[in-house]
């Protein structure tokens, strides 16, 4: 029990000593043709991990063809050189070799794991899908279907149905407002020619950021970065989007559905990651709502009240706005009571801030915890990435515990009443409330 | 304080394992070691040095297929009360400690299992033993936590299952499946048991079940054997061991009739077809069956599209949108294979369901063919090594595991096992396993809402 009866400074304190200065290490890889990697060598197991994220993504895609980044990021595995559809799969599955794309708003993804032992056939099937994608018209049907289909059903989930009625309305006309898959509509308007000028115009190694974790050298890695992404323009073509703020503030809107459980979505400007307050404001939102049990929402609503399974707020960052949104499921009777609850700890904390204890225990558990999130060669190519296409710089890792430390109760209070004015909120319900305007 | 009740999704939980060593040193990392209190509490150690931290877990051999036949959903009503407080940690101090000092914790109820754990730096791991021993002994069950907890999981209920078709789908399709084990009830419980739990019945559970003997610890991470076998001896070692009730649980009848769920929700956005088919767990299995189910159900639907049904039904005529095959075998008793799909825009379930069982019945005159058997086998014994990476995915391996009654030397031997499955060891269990009479087929269809409305 001395841990315990220490107090969570002087805990704190010796995490941010402890890690993790000695215990992760990333090197800047350039390769010949200047591409740059970040990499961390992890011998102990015959795994290698290579993430690729181009900045862009959906927020790029053009007027009436929303979705046209997320379908590419379908195909990426989906036939390659000689290769159709079944047969790059089949290879893929011959070797255990994991590939594919991804994307959202801000970013398009290529994703390579493979064991040591596989590495060359694993390489080799990256660079044929990078630089010589079939774009089949069977696969782009087959994808575009499948995608139809996961559309409608989002279009029935509550929970799917507020976050998209909130963004939607929320960055009314921009790209940020549309749905990252598209609609039926603007799939449909997508073209193979679209797919291939997509593939020209909406990535550019100016705009690639990689990291590589596992059983690869740093002399190894250089030269292999310029086979991987030789094909890509040096340039991204397209214009980005207009930076954009959030709009209906102090506005609540309920979308009638016939469920038990409303499912409330709300929604305020926030800041950037990288933004002085950042660090401030992320105990600000430990302590109100993103604590989970350690949260004052999530003592009022779930365990005082037994209002609902959860409810939650978090802080996060676009490439062209920021946000503090949160989300919480409740019983349609009891969805005012639980709404005004979460009012009054906005007001509360805009007014009040936090107090020393609370302040010592958000530090204590967002230092501590840090570690957590890099156990794992894939925990610590997710992390690095998202750090990365954020902006930072490579040495963050080692120095952030100690700007969460540098917090005072009084920048939590100054960053509170920058971001939480109650009329910042925009409110989405979908449900049957009772009670609600 | 999530409760497991996705089917989908689980084919390859138990595909995650080690890799056969021959005679593992004390201490070798990625490897489990394991020895036993005299109170009879398991401990596995699973080292992992590449970061300063812990995975710490304790697993029950109890879950909701051990709820009394009168008090449905109460294994996972009382994981939650676990967290509400004992008279040295009360008013939910627990979870307090934790995230005090820099932990992650939580816990899930499955069937046959209920597991709580917690993440942390690996000097606090002491401290973790402390608050899970005192639980097991102390935990205070009173009427001042027992109400709040009853609404907080009928919102959970709510949030999980009622608010979403495809849940509720899927209650329907097992409550089919087993018309007598209790497999066939909900984890989280209907809604009508759960408005009834007592605070009684938590108690009568908490005192039949949680006990040291009826316990596993895993702890993976920055430690050594030694370092546990010291801490788990000080904190649990003291525990006394309970005297636990039998787990007697009523078994399926010989299975006889095929069964149909047909299901109409206007929130069901596109038609789904499932089927599902009563089969060995990877405990209830003889002769290797389970390791051969596995490899079946991978050739069968475990690649998506470029699986033996997805070739023929999505990419061939075009039947289905997408399909999908997995094998559950994770439990004391028997589980099931299923299969599940989404017919094309323009085809019907019924149309689905007739070429899924043309394509299945083509598989079991013909098996497996070579290539798929290599392909599978790749892919399922790789995914065993890239389940090293994660040190909580392990502890979870071998914890579920031993808590459905396998050995570390079973977990170990997975791959070798998987290696080993012959094309005519997957014919024999298609053959024996994908019948009629074992089967419930299952369609969700998007419809006016039924009489009485929701829930």
């Amino acid at each position: 029990m001395s841990l315990f009866a220490r107090s969570a400074a002087v805990l704190a304190a010796a995490f941010a000593l402890a890690w993790p200065a000695a215990a992760i290490d990333i090197q800047t890889v350039k390769s010949p043709g200047g591409i740059e990697a970040w990499l961390v060598e992890e011998h102990g197991l015959p795994i290698i991990s290579i993430e690729a994220a181009f900045d862009g993504g959906g927020r790029l895609d053009p007027e009436g063809k929303a979705g046209l980044a997320y379908l590419v990021s379908t195909l990426m595995n989906e036939g390659a050189g000689e290769y159709d559809s079944t047969a790059f799969m089949q290879k893929l599955q011959d070797k255990a070799i994991s590939f594919g794309g991804s994307a959202d708003a801000d970013a398009f993804y290529l994703s390579l794991t493979s064991l040591s032992a596989n590495k060359a056939e694993a390489f080799e099937l990256m660079r044929l899908a990078v630089a010589n994608p079939r774009f089949d018209q069977e696969a782009i049907d087959r994808m575009k279907a499948q995608i139809f289909a996961a559309q409608k059903e989002q279009d029935e989930d509550p929970g799917s149905i507020a976050g998209n009625t909130w963004s939607e309305r929320a960055f009314p006309g921009h790209p940020y407002g549309r749905r990252l898959a598209g609609t039926a509509d603007s799939l449909a308007a997508v073209t193979r020619e679209d797919i291939l000028d997509f593939m020209q115009s909406r990535l550019g190694r100016d705009q690639l950021k990689v990291v590589v974790v596992g059983d690869i050298s740093a002399a190894e890695l250089g030269p292999l970065l310029d086979t991987l992404f030789a094909a890509i323009p040096e340039k991204r073509a397209a214009a980005d989007a207009a930076p954009v703020t959030m709009q209906n503030g102090g506005k609540l809107d309920i979308v009638d559905r016939d469920i038990p459980q409303s499912v409330v979505v709300f929604g305020a400007p926030g800041l950037k990651m990288t933004d002085p307050d950042y660090r401030a404001a992320q105990i600000m939102n430990y302590v109100m709502g993103g604590g989970g049990f350690a949260s004052r929402m999530m003592k009022e609503v779930r365990v005082k009240r037994g209002l609902a399974y959860g409810i939650y707020t978090g802080l996060s960052g676009s490439r062209l706005t920021d946000t503090l949104t949160g989300n919480v499921g409740t019983d349609n009777a009891r969805v005012k009571e639980t709404i005004d609850i979460a009012k009054a700890e906005i007001v509360k904390m805009r007014a009040e801030g936090i107090t020393d204890e609370e302040l010592a225990d958000a530090k204590a558990y967002l230092t501590g915890s840090y570690v957590l999130g890099f156990d794992s060669n894939a925990k610590i190519a997710g992390r690095l990435l998202g750090l990365y296409l954020a902006g930072f710089d490579k040495d963050y890792v080692n120095r952030r515990n100690a700007e969460i430390e540098a917090v005072t109760k009084e920048q939590v209070l100054a960053v509170s009443q920058r971001l939480l004015d109650p009329n910042a909120f925009y409110w989405v319900v979908v449900g049957r409330p009772q009670g609600l305007q | 304080m999530t409760v497991r009740l996705s089917m989908r999704g689980r084919a390859l939980a138990l595909a995650a394992a080690l890799l056969v060593a021959p005679a593992a040193a004390a201490d070798e990392a990625f490897k489990a070691h394991e020895f036993s209190l005299a109170n009879g509490m398991q401990v596995v150690v699973i080292p992992d040095h590449r970061a300063p931290v812990v995975t710490h877990q304790v697993w029950f051999r109890t879950g909701s297929a051990d709820d009394p036949r009168d008090a449905g959903g109460i294994a996972h009503f009382f994981e939650h009360l676990m967290f509400r407080g004992t008279p040295k940690y009360p008013d939910q101090q627990f979870d307090a400690v934790i995230t005090r000092n820099g932990g992650q914790n939580n816990a899930n109820t499955y069937y046959d299992r209920t597991v709580y754990y917690e993440r942390i730096a690996k000097d606090r791991l002491g401290l973790m033993m402390e608050l899970d021993a005192d639980r097991m002994a102390n935990l205070i069950i009173d009427d001042n936590t027992v109400p709040s907890e009853r609404k907080v999981i009928l919102e959970e209920r709510n949030q999980r299952t009622d608010n979403n078709p495809d849940s509720l789908f899927w209650e329907q399709m097992m409550a089919a499946l087993y018309l007598a084990h209790p497999y066939g009830i909900p984890v989280i419980g209907w809604r009508s048991e759960i408005e009834g739990l007592t605070t009684e019945e938590a108690r009568a559970f908490y005192d039949a079940h949680y006990g040291p003997n009826n316990a596993i610890l895993v702890v993976a991470g920055d430690v050594t054997v030694d370092e546990v076998k010291a801490l788990a001896e000080q904190h649990y070692g003291p525990l006394p061991a309970r005297t636990l009730v039998p787990r007697v649980r009523p078994q399926e009848p010989p299975p006889l009739a095929a069964r149909r769920v047909a299901m109409k929700d206007p929130r069901a956005a596109v038609p789904t077809f499932a089927r599902l088919y009563l089969a060995p767990s990877y405990t209830s299995a003889k002769d290797g069956e389970a390791y051969a189910l596995q490899v079946m159900a991978y050739v069968l639907g475990g690649a998506g599209d470029t699986s033996r049904l997805g070739l023929a039904l999505v990419k061939g005529s075009k039947t289905a949108n997408s399909i999908s095959a997995w094998y559950d075998g994770d439990g004391l008793d028997d589980r099931m294979v299923g299969v599940y799909g989404q017919p094309a825009d323009g085809k019907s379930a019924a149309e689905l369901e007739a070429a899924v069982d043309a394509e299945l019945a083509k598989f079991l005159a013909e098996g497996p063919s070579e290539e798929e058997l290599a392909r599978a086998k790749s892919v399922l014994v790789a995914n065993a090594i890239y389940a090293r990476d994660s040190q909580e995915g392990m502890a979870n391996y071998y914890g579920e595991g031993l808590t459905y009654g396998l050995t570390i030397a079973d977990l170990d031997a997975w791959p070798d096992r998987i290696q080993a499955v012959t094309a005519e060891q997957v014919k024999a269990v298609a053959a024996k396993y994908l019948t009629p009479e074992r089967s419930v087929t299952g369609t969700l269809e998007p419809a006016a809402a039924p009489a009485g409305g929701q829930p």
